[in-house]
């Protein structure tokens, strides 16, 4: 079980701030979305939470300490990070590219062990890509291939996961699929944030939602309470049509607002 | 289609089947030459304590050069496997990205300028240094997640400033003997070296070998990019610096004994990647053992082609190197398009 906290960080890269004091709580047992319009500063605000890079100021604590550089090797152990758009470099086989994910448990020299064997068929069982084990990445539908580079931050058995955009190129089908796991991954009480561009998906799956707009924090809470029109116009510039179905909520994006408009 | 063509695991005979060759591949460096000489017999006499003049010209001239020819070779295969890797392209290799003609110039710095006729250690220094300056310089210049095309423009860069340091060098030289003697050095040969060369370079390459074996897994992280290699537990600025420092020590020190051999480790990572099952950090000794395997045969082939003067060997390893560059740009140029 682990937590993570943001308190007042700021990142700026060359005089223009990205992020600016951003204070997020992300607890395990939930699905923590992050949304906001492009450039927002949603991946910096999860590289930062990953520990990929520093904050400019204020700091990141799991479980309430610091991580030092040469405690870093360690955090590999417990938070594992789906890059955005990911792609693999070499036309390695799906199961060994899933493997990868056990490289933080493994000694210098990298034998993998039982353990390791048995989390990789685990990661492949879970993400529903056990079928495609002798493939590549190159020669999968974009929707298969997402699956398996879950499949790989899965394989790291963390009790945290950070995934930039892991349904932005899917189609429905795929979207549906990869949320539910996302959910599932909560449930099982891991803490997992998941950036995201469609708000129905961040209204349906989401626990929790973190709004951001220029670098700033516009909203943080429940996703009813993030979700409202004043906020949605001020960070997206949008007016959406709402509904519901068997209880759960949906938004639908449905005209642009001009700038007066904009509150 | 549910097989893709090749990424099947390693087989187990692979490095004990390259280990195998290379032995066989020196013992025939050991008895091939302009002067026949009976092998078992010599080193028999050898062991016994005996001294003739095959125990001679077996320690003094094929040693040498068999030795030579297993080390540069290898440095040669396994700077082009963590090159590759580093960069996350299959044609970054020492010789097309400038990392050997940088260090043949900082050889040719150190011998033209009388340096290392006192001090023999400013040789490989200089090549050394010729190659850490290259593979630095590459890094700023291409960037991090480099394309095929930054990476080739870089090299051409690199290459191109590097030519002209030395002919800068040539232009200077005080008559037409030292300049060809300095061009012949170049091209690359493993000839008339003696033990003081492998003496003077071996511990030098056994280092940055040891950097670069170290680099396997963050190799096989960066599969996937920075970000997750990071996020696995990689510590980027460190991997960075354990292969520059790797390249430039195995390379330099290569380059400073043997001149410009090139394309070895462009063509043996090509051929040897299927078989690993492409994993970077496999290939890192597989390329190790290829390189040497690769180096002792063409070293071969030149002492038992009949030609005038014996052909250089960087002129043969180019002149087989070239083409499978080439056919690999071509397979690649969808991505360069890009």
């Amino acid at each position: 079980m682990m937590r993570i906290t943001a308190e007042a960080v700021s990142v700026e890269i060359g005089g223009k701030p990205l992020l600016d004091g951003v204070d997020l709580e992300v607890r395990p047992g939930e699905l923590t979305g992050l949304i906001g319009p492009n450039g927002a500063g949603k991946t910096t605000l999860l590289r930062v939470l990953g520990a990929l890079r520093p904050p400019g100021s204020g700091r990141v604590l799991y479980d309430g300490k610091t991580i030092a550089r040469r405690e870093r090797p360690a955090l590999a152990r417990r938070l594992a990070y789906l890059a955005q758009g990911g792609e693999a470099h070499w036309p390695l086989r799906v199961e060994r590219l899933v493997a990868l994910g056990r490289l933080p448990h493994q000694g210098p020299l990298g034998r993998a062990s039982a353990e390791d064997q048995s989390a990789v068929e685990r990661a492949l069982q879970r993400s529903g890509v056990e079928h495609l084990r002798a493939r590549t990445l190159a020669t999968l539908s974009g929707g298969e291939r997402m699956q398996v580079l879950l499949a790989r931050a899965l394989a790291v058995e963390a009790e945290a996961l950070l995934a930039d955009e892991p349904v932005a190129a899917l189609d429905p089908h795929h979207q549906l699929r990869v949320m539910d796991l996302l959910r599932a991954e909560a449930r099982a009480g891991k803490a997992v944030v998941v950036v995201l561009h469609d708000l129905s998906l961040a209204a349906r799956f989401c626990d929790q939602l973190a709004l951001l707009h220029r670098g700033r924090l516009l909203a943080q809470g429940r996703p009813e309470s993030v979700l409202g029109d004043r906020e949605l116009a001020s960070a997206y510039g949008v007016r959406v049509l709402r509904g519901m179905e068997r209880g759960e909520p949906f938004l639908l994006p449905w005209e642009r607002l001009e700038a007066g408009e904009r509150p | 289609m549910t097989e893709s063509r090749g990424n099947a695991p390693m087989p187990a005979w692979l490095l004990p089947g390259l280990g195998l060759l290379v032995i066989l591949l020196f013992f025939l460096s050991l008895g091939v030459g302009t002067m026949p000489l009976p092998l078992t017999g010599t080193l028999a006499a050898l062991f016994r304590g005996e001294s003739s003049l095959e125990t001679l010209l077996l320690l003094e001239l094929r040693l040498p050069r068999a030795l030579l020819g297993l080390l540069v070779g290898a440095s040669l295969g396994l700077a082009g496997a963590a090159m590759q890797g580093f960069l996350r392209n299959p044609l970054a290799e020492p010789g097309v990205i400038g990392v050997s003609s940088c260090a043949a110039f900082g050889a040719v710095l150190a011998f033209y300028s009388g340096i290392s006729l006192t001090f023999p250690l400013a040789l490989p220094l200089g090549g050394i240094g010729g190659a850490f300056l290259s593979v630095l310089l590459l890094h700023l210049l291409a960037g991090r997640e480099a394309s095929t095309l930054s990476i080739i423009l870089a090299g051409v860069a690199i290459n191109a400033f590097s030519a002209a340091l030395t002919s800068l060098v040539l232009n200077f030289a005080p008559n037409p003997y030292a300049a060809l003697e300095i061009i012949f050095w170049i091209m690359g040969s493993l000839a008339d070296r003696s033990m003081e060369h492998v003496q003077l370079v071996a511990p030098i390459m056994l280092l940055g070998w040891l950097l670069l074996l170290a680099s396997g897994r963050g190799l096989d992280a960066l599969t996937l990019g920075e970000d997750t290699a990071a996020s696995l537990g990689i510590d980027l600025g460190y991997l960075r610096l354990k292969l520059i420092l790797g390249t430039a020590l195995a390379v330099g020190a290569a380059v400073a004994v043997s001149g410009a051999i090139g394309f070895v480790g462009l063509v043996v990572p090509h051929l040897l990647r299927p078989l690993v099952g492409q994993q970077p950090a496999r290939l890192l000794p597989a390329s190790a053992l290829g390189g040497a395997a690769l180096l002792l045969a063409a070293d071969l082939l030149v002492r038992l082609l009949p030609t005038g003067p014996e052909l250089k060997l960087g002129v043969v390893t180019a002149l087989v190197g070239a083409p499978i560059f080439l056919l690999l740009l071509h397979r690649l140029r969808r991505e360069m398009a890009e």
